[in-house]
């Protein structure tokens, strides 16, 4: 056991830790004086005492904890005889401890000020407050700007700045200024109403943090923050989404009445409809099997839509639609297409029927085809200048022989065969003299006019000839009578479409309807067989009453039923599950709702864009 | 066998006198008195005669009006007997705590100590050197070993209101009404009991008008007492009437006696003083040469010695020791409060023959104790009390290394310690943050050395330990180093200290430390006439003017430091030695 | 007892994020403010060491929470930043201030829980301060004893090596990387040099050459421990400069977020 007896009473003083000065000399391992250093931080001395005169003797004065008394005693002259080397006092460790702590704050300071880039000409170095890079989109938008583009507080003084502290700063306001919106910016999904939110309004910058790189996937959203909502959270699409609707996705009914069924099992493989004239049997047997005969994969999206009708549907239906006559008038019978004309129920009084048949049949030996354009021009429902459409190609003559046929009350000699898109007097075909026209083909003016010019009639505030126009309508849709039989496939699309709409009516629109869902068929394909592997999700379905809703004559769509069954759960978790495909919300919803909204930028910012 | 040897006389007692200016014209001056005339010269030894008791155990004084020769609170070592002129003793509740030079308790808050922190001196051991100015403990006051209750900064709080104490009066000014008093005449003697009991005096004795009295050494007291039947009576029937009864009262093994019994038994016990009072004078010379072992230790009981009355311990200490191979196995140590010699007595008791000693008892430094004889314990206490557990003896079946610690501790004299620091050096990271808190709380001065002796990874540091028996209480001349009448701690006041080391030299444990003080710009206070510095005596004051406790203790961040009686840590330390 | 509060404390913290987060709110700011409130109340550990009357806790107390909270900021931190380098210039250096602090404090902690073991092993309790004077003085002694053993046998054979070897030797601690990792290089190398040094020397020299090996020895000691706890206040001179750069840092960072973001 160590004894410090030296360090007794006499021999050693305190130690003083909270000296910020300690004698220079111990810095170099030399014995540090006693004095320690003086006060005014220099060094304490190079004598060990100071002598006192006493009477005619020098007297030494060193204190016992320096070693008492020397022996030796002063010089003559009064000096101490122990003389040593003076010392820089030095710092003590403590003091040098927070030096360096203050020296470490000023090169902060000094850092933050200048920066690693002096140039940068604002009070606060760019550096001082850089929080990172932003996506390298926003970086290239809010380039002259800078910070100030996104973070109003940026542009203050200095007081506005730092009471800029005490307010709400929040960026996204500024999100809107070239980001686009259907619906409220900061409520959920953009909906005016959604239930249940805890945050009330979502800051744009929950979801999309920037300053995480130039690279930062600021899009991407983790599965959590779509369960903060929604109440059924799962973060597993394999074992926790729902399973998809019995009809999903074909909800809502498409406007062309396509009968996959009926086409692909009995109209493309059986002969009995083959082998029939005017059928394109090179095109069904492949049809047969290839979905890809009808459906443009090349430039399949969300929907895979059917090549246009020239390439699939008019190799067996153009020569029905030739065929299929609009029989403008016959003197003993009312046609629908005179009904229209004369505003004359043909449920009413026949004599009064055939008396205005009989004056039209005058007036059209008498006037020609202007006398039919009269009465159209006088209809409500229709400008004079739509009325030509109604009458388009025929000629005064043909008119006119109708007219003098019919009051004739013979037969109109008429050409005995008639070349599409002409208008003809002669025998109907059921052998009934009649003024008709024959379509083009598809897409006809002439008998797409009739149909608008019918269903508009509906809209006539006349009620009984509002009535006479429904009938004409329905006359003129019938799938197997109607002019250019337009109701066998446009039936439905027509009788459900308000009047209003014209081309709406008669567009493709496809079954599938799955407002929060978005999909993209062009990754998938490359999976399957491009001719054979669409069946993986699209089958058709035996049960299906396809005819309900396409082949009533007030179509429902509730009736709607596809030929395709729903698509099933499983065969998306084929690849969409852990260790496969990512199956995160993101992959198939989307935020922002509706999918149509402009996400984009607004053109005023483009064109301020432009401006700079 | 070896010439260059120094030759040199064998120490005796009166080598050095009291006071060498006692004369024998003296002491045949006092032998005349009646005092001393009543005793019997021929029943002292050759060695120690009466006349060279007189002559070298004991000195004469001259004290003027109001100087002040024994205080309220002191600890000393003398008795004083009135030979001329009129003392005054001070009836409680005695004279207030600044008169007698303490310092008054200021309990210090937070504020104080953070006004404290904000106003730290640049320098070390800056004093206000004004305030001396106006107290007798200015430099170069006192000097004559006692100070004056005419020195007081303000008379008239002593002396009530319109009294004017001159310079030097003939007679002291009789006292404020507050103060009550009482007059010691010639021939009275007091002080015994503080003398020989070790205990602290309990009233203020000063001089009214000019006195000589008589200052007798405790050796002194001692052995007339033991020669003269006159004497004994006088001193033991003080000592009866005044002490054993509060003695025998709180002893722990006499706790629910009734009052009668006690009274029976205080009758015909004796008290007995074992070693020496000034015990570390021969401890630190001894400590310089060879260790504690060096030290004689007086014996009081001997191993296979036969007992004939119990011992009870009131004062100082006494170690309890067997024979183990060539040396002596320390097994505990004896303190105020316990007692040696009860197994064998109860054995005696209940078999009926006499048992001797299995262990021994030395004095570590003086012992004090009562002697109940045999006769009374078995008629008076062992029916009544429950025998102990276990035997003291039985201590002697521990492993050998467990005590290591023990006897260091006791050979070391730690054991006099209540608050001793220690320090487990496996956990101090020697960031020094006691002694910054500790130089914090002492305006910027540290009142302990972070350093002392090991043993293993404890260290005791050179602080206070604010002793059971405070050596360096004896001797101040001013009373600036007192017990604080709050948590008894040992502290100095430091503005009627003079720097006269006493109390550092006395201190066996170096730790009191005299400080060169200096102005508040810096300048070394000198004294005028020698140029040396003036010193102070500075030690830990366990921080008691702050509620909160040492400040080191509470500083240490990783439990490292501790003030602890060291029996408390004997048991655990000799343990983990083991 | 201390880690239940410190890992309860913590769970408050993250699960308040969380739920913040889950709430679209931004949880960043629960763990930024919990951040700072941790930091201030780490860095306030200095005050209190200072301020020993305040009845706040004992400073053994504090020293014990330091530990905890230094922990339990660090999942805090990347719960925050939820990155271990992020990509603003003051952010890195936040981040750099962050780890240098805390992976200081780390050490430091290893550091007092080490060293000092090996402090009392060896023995020989000094003071710090006291060292240069005891090295000093032995050197002296070693000066004297060499010159005097030169006077007394006339032979220089000892105050050559002296001025070769034990010069250098004396001047100051040598050998303390070793003595830091608690390796013998210096032992070895007095004991080398002096079983070299002693075939030259007779029988009085080499009582001389003895005294020197006891000095040289007892300065061993000496090097040890000035090694030892230079490391054990040495090791501040990271943790605190680092310390007082992040409260700084962390106090700018609040401010900013706050005008630009909040």
């Amino acid at each position: 056991m160590s004894t410090p007896r030296r360090f007794g009473h006499e021999t050693s003083a305190y130690e003083r830790p909270v000296q910020i000065l300690v004698c220079g000399h111990g810095s170099m391992w030399r014995k540090p004086c006693w004095q320690g250093p003086g006060a005014q931080g220099q060094c304490g001395g190079t004598a060990e005492c100071i002598p006192v005169r006493v009477g005619d003797r020098w007297e030494c004065r060193r204190p016992k904890q320096a070693g008492g008394r020397c022996t030796e005693g002063p010089l003559p002259d009064g000096a101490c005889a122990h003389r040593h080397l003076p010392c820089v006092p030095q710092s003590s460790l403590r003091r040098r401890r927070g030096r360096w702590s203050l020296a470490a704050l000023v090169a902060l300071f000094v850092l933050l000020i200048l920066g690693p880039d002096p140039t940068a000409k604002s009070v606060i170095n760019p550096a001082a407050i850089d929080p990172g890079a932003l996506t390298s989109v926003h970086a290239g938008f809010t380039r002259d700007q800078g910070c100030l583009a996104c973070h109003e507080s940026h542009g203050r003084d200095a007081l506005g700045w730092l009471a800029a502290a005490f307010r709400n700063n929040d960026p996204s306001a500024k999100c809107t200024e070239c980001h686009d919106f259907s619906g409220p910016v900061m409520r959920a999904h953009n909906l005016a109403a959604v239930a249940k939110v805890p945050a009330g309004e979502v800051s744009c910058v929950r979801c999309h943090s920037e300053h995480r790189g130039a690279s930062a996937a600021i899009k991407s959203v983790p599965d959590t923050t779509c369960a903060n909502c929604h109440a059924k959270a799962f973060d597993n699409f394999e074992r926790k989404h729902p399973a998809f609707g019995a009809r999903y996705p074909y909800v809502r009914p498409g406007a062309i009445n396509f009968d996959h069924a009926k086409h692909l099992r009995e109209y493309f493989s059986d002969p009995r409809h083959t082998k029939k004239p005017n059928r394109d049997a090179k095109f069904a047997a492949l049809a047969k099997d290839k979905c890809t005969a009808c459906h443009a994969v090349e430039s399949a999206t969300r929907e895979v839509r059917p090549k246009p009708y020239a390439e699939i549907c008019a190799g067996c239906h153009e020569s029905q639609i030739t065929k299929s006559e609009l029989v403008l008038m016959q003197p003993e019978r009312l046609t629908p297409a005179a009904s229209m004309l004369l505003g004359l129920d043909p449920e009413g009084d026949d004599a009064v029927i055939l008396q205005r048949l009989k004056k039209l049949s005058a007036d059209l030996a008498r006037s020609g085809a202007d006398s039919l354009a009269a009465l159209a021009s006088g209809l409500e429902v229709e400008r004079k200048k739509r009325a030509p459409a109604l009458l388009a190609g025929l000629g005064a003559q043909t008119a006119q022989a109708a007219g003098a046929a019919f009051s004739a009350g013979r037969m109109p000699e008429g050409p005995a065969e008639l070349p599409p898109g002409s208008w003809a007097a002669g025998e109907s075909a059921e052998g009934n003299p009649a003024l008709f026209y024959r379509p083009t083909g598809h897409a006809d003016p002439v008998v797409r006019a009739w149909n608008e010019f019918a269903r508009r009639g509906t809209l006539d505030k006349d009620e009984a000839r509002a009535g006479i126009a429904k009938t004409a309508s329905g006359a003129f849709l019938d799938p197997e009578t109607g002019p250019g039989v337009c109701g066998k496939c446009h039936g439905a699309a027509l009788r459900t479409a308000a009047p209003s709409k014209v081309e709406a009516a008669w567009q493709y629109v496809g079954a599938v309807h799955a407002p929060y869902t978005r999909y993209s068929h062009a990754p998938h394909l490359g999976l399957v067989d491009p001719d054979a592997g669409c069946t993986v999700c699209h089958e058709l379905s035996a049960q299906s009453r396809y005819a309900k809703y396409h082949g009533a004559e007030k179509p429902l769509p509730a009736n709607y039923e596809s030929n395709f069954a729903g698509i099933r759960k499983d065969a998306c978790v084929e690849c969409h599950q852990e260790g496969r495909v990512r199956s995160a919300c993101q992959v198939c919803h989307a935020y922002h709702l509706p999918h149509q909204f402009n996400l984009g930028f607004r053109q005023k910012a483009l064109k301020e864009g432009n401006k700079k | 066998m070896n010439s260059a040897a120094q030759l040199m006389q064998r120490p005796r007692r009166w080598d050095a006198p009291f006071d060498a200016s006692m004369s024998d014209a003296l002491v045949a001056e006092l032998l005349a008195r009646p005092e001393f005339a009543s005793i019997d010269a021929s029943r002292f030894p050759s060695a120690a005669p009466l006349h060279g008791i007189l002559k070298n155990d004991c000195r004469i004084r001259t004290y003027r009006p109001g100087d002040i020769v024994v205080r309220d609170g002191d600890y000393g070592n003398s008795a004083y007997i009135v030979l001329s002129g009129v003392a005054r003793v001070v009836l409680p509740p005695g004279l207030p705590d600044h008169v007698l030079g303490r310092s008054a308790v200021r309990k210090r808050g937070l504020f104080d100590a953070l006004g404290d922190l904000l106003r730290r001196p640049a320098f070390p051991e800056v004093r206000e050197t004004a305030h001396y100015e106006t107290n007798a403990g200015r430099p170069g006051a006192a000097v004559e070993g006692h100070s004056s209750l005419l020195d007081v900064r303000d008379p008239e709080e002593l002396f009530g209101k319109g009294v004017k104490p001159g310079a030097r009066p003939e007679r002291l000014p009789p006292l404020a009404a507050a103060f009550k008093t009482a007059v010691l005449s010639p021939g009275t003697l007091f002080g015994e009991i503080a003398a020989l009991g070790r205990v602290q005096r309990t009233a203020t004795v000063f001089a009214e008008g000019e006195c000589r009295i008589l200052e007798m050494r405790w050796q002194a007291l001692r052995d007339i007492k033991n020669r003269d039947e006159g004497w004994r009576q006088r001193i033991e029937q003080g000592y009866r009437e005044n002490q054993l009864r509060i003695h025998l009262v709180e002893h722990p093994m006499l706790a629910g006696l009734d009052a009668t019994v006690l009274q029976k038994i205080a009758d015909r016990t004796l008290f007995e003083t074992y070693g020496s009072y000034e015990w570390y004078v021969e401890y630190k010379i001894g400590r310089a040469d060879e260790g504690g072992r060096a030290v004689m230790e007086p014996p009081v009981a001997m191993q296979g010695d036969y007992p004939d009355g119990l011992l009870l311990v009131i004062g100082g200490f006494g170690r309890v020791s067997s024979g183990l191979g060539h040396g002596a196995r320390t097994l505990t140590y004896l303190r105020n409060g316990d007692h040696f010699g009860l197994d064998e007595l109860l054995e005696a008791w209940k078999g009926g023959h006499d048992c001797p000693y299995e262990t021994s008892l030395t004095a570590l430094g003086y012992l004090h104790v009562l002697r109940i004889p045999f006769d009374v314990l078995a008629e008076l206490v062992f029916p009544r009390v429950a025998p102990p557990a276990g035997r003291i003896v039985d201590a002697a079946a521990r492993p050998i290394a467990q005590d290591a610690f023990l006897e260091w501790a006791v050979d070391e004299r730690y054991i006099n310690g209540t608050r001793t620091m220690l320090i487990d050096l496996e956990k101090c990271v020697r960031c020094d943050d006691c002694v910054r808190a500790c130089s914090d709380t002492h305006g910027g001065n540290p009142r302990f050395v972070r350093h002392g002796n090991t043993f293993g990874s404890w260290m005791v540091a050179n602080a206070c330990m604010h002793c059971v028996d405070p050596v360096c209480m004896i001797g101040c001349p001013t009373g600036a180093i007192h017990r604080s009448t709050a948590g008894g701690s040992v502290v100095i006041n430091d503005l009627t200290c003079i720097g006269c080391g006493t109390c550092a030299n006395s201190c066996p444990y170096d730790n009191i430390r005299l400080v060169p003080i200096r102005e508040r710009d810096g300048r070394a206070v000198l004294d005028p006439a020698s140029h040396e510095p003036i010193l102070k005596a500075t030690k830990c004051d366990l921080c008691h003017e702050l509620p909160s406790g040492p400040s080191c203790e509470r500083a240490c961040a990783h439990g490292a430091l501790r003030r602890v009686d060291i029996q408390s840590l004997i048991a655990h330390v000799g343990a983990l030695s083991h | 007892m201390c880690w239940a509060v410190g890992v309860t404390s913590w769970a408050l913290v993250a699960g308040t994020a969380i739920w913040f987060e889950r709430s679209l709110r931004n949880g960043a700011v629960v763990t930024g403010y919990a951040l700072f409130a941790l930091m201030l109340v780490l860095s306030l550990f200095n005050l209190r060491k200072r301020l020993l009357v305040l009845p706040v806790g004992t400073v053994r107390s504090w020293m014990i929470a330091h530990g905890v909270i230094g922990v339990l900021a660090i999942p805090i931190y990347f719960q925050h930043t939820g990155t271990l380098w992020p990509g603003g210039f003051y952010e890195q250096i936040i981040a750099i201030a962050f780890y240098a602090a805390t992976l200081s404090g780390i050490a430091g902690y290893a550091l007092e829980r080490i060293l000092p073991r090996r402090l009392a092993h060896l023995g020989g309790e000094i003071i710090q301060e006291r060292i240069p004077g005891e090295i000093a003085e032995l050197r002296a002694r070693a000066e004297a004893l060499v010159l005097k053993a030169v006077a007394d046998t006339g032979s220089d054979t000892l105050g050559r090596y002296y001025a070769e070897s034990l010069d250098w030797y004396f001047w100051r601690p040598r050998f303390l990387l070793s003595h830091l990792v608690g390796g013998g290089r210096a032992l070895r190398w007095i004991e080398g040099h002096l079983v070299a040094l002693r075939r030259y020397l007779n029988e009085a020299e080499r009582e001389r050459l003895d005294a020197l090996e006891a000095l040289a020895l007892r300065k061993n000691r000496l090097d040890a421990h000035h090694a030892l706890q230079s490391v054990l206040k040495l090791w501040l001179f990271v943790h605190i400069p680092a310390a007082v750069l992040l409260v700084a840092l962390a106090a700018w960072h609040l401010l900013v977020v706050n005008i630009y973001a909040r």
